[in-house]
């Protein structure tokens, strides 16, 4: 029976255990709602390897280049949450830490390796290949975060 | 960090638990998206958030200037989630009393 606001007894254990399963189930309905769109993790991807590419361009090339990517990164933002309904919150990292990590691994390497070899070729290697590792780690992360959510995050 | 056991009225009721759980993952979220996730009309979401609102517990916004209607994002406050995370390791200590009883 609905409650819409009045005064609560405090429950019984077994009401107790049923609002758990009340929370079990919305969270499993959540999972089914962060749907990511397609084009999400690729233009994150481009973002992430506009940042890395503009490391190497001239002075007065870069501000303009990072403002781009900042510009798109709000985009991006913007209409996954006007699509999902939905915050994109950070407590989404804790549900796939290990994906999450990985990802911010694999950024951090780049801007590294891009930094060490000074090459324009390595660079654009090198963007090439953060551009498929986020759409490939990203897909991941989101397939673990929903696994999480699915399963129970607080209700074990 | 370590949560204290504390029963909340407030978030108790099965709508507003529902927000709230909602809401500790996504943080924020749209008006529609929590009237359909709990499966009810407009005027319970929006009694169900006052509620909560006047609590501390969400707060909510209507950003403008993107052009269309403007929507209802309703967002979760720190208040909010230690209250929530309170009463859900509440839940979990009576549930652990029945699981006792019965073995």
């Amino acid at each position: 029976m609905e409650n819409n606001g009045e005064p609560t007894l405090r429950p019984s254990p077994d009401e107790a255990r049923a609002s758990l399963d009340d929370v079990r189930h919305l969270e499993a309905d959540l999972a089914d709602r962060l749907v990511t769109p397609w084009w999400y993790y690729p233009g994150l991807g481009l973002v992430e390897a506009l940042f890395i590419t503009s490391m190497t361009f001239p002075l007065w090339l870069q501000l303009p280049a990072v403002a781009a990517g900042l510009a798109g990164l709000g985009l991006l933002v913007r209409n996954w949450q006007r699509l999902t309904g939905l915050g994109l919150s950070t407590h989404y990292f804790a549900l796939a830490p290990g994906w999450v990590t990985a990802l911010v691994v694999v950024y951090l390497s780049a801007i590294v390796v891009v930094l060490l070899a000074d090459q324009p070729v390595v660079t654009a290697v090198i963007a090439a290949v953060l551009l498929a590792a986020t759409v490939v780690l990203g897909r991941r992360a989101d397939t673990a975060m929903r696994y999480r959510l699915r399963h129970g995050t607080r209700t074990r | 960090m370590t949560t204290r056991p504390e029963f909340d009225e407030v978030i108790h009721a099965p709508n507003r638990l529902k927000i709230c759980a909602l809401l500790a993952t996504a943080t924020t979220a749209e008006f529609g998206t929590l009237r359909d996730a709990l499966g009810v009309a407009d005027s319970v979401t929006s009694k169900q958030l006052k509620v909560l609102t006047e609590a501390g517990y969400v707060k909510l916004s209507k950003p403008t200037g993107t052009g269309g209607r403007a929507k209802t994002w309703v967002t979760l406050t720190p208040a909010g989630r230690r209250a929530f995370h309170g009463h859900l390791a509440m839940l979990h200590q009576m549930a652990a009393d029945i699981s006792q009883g019965v073995g």
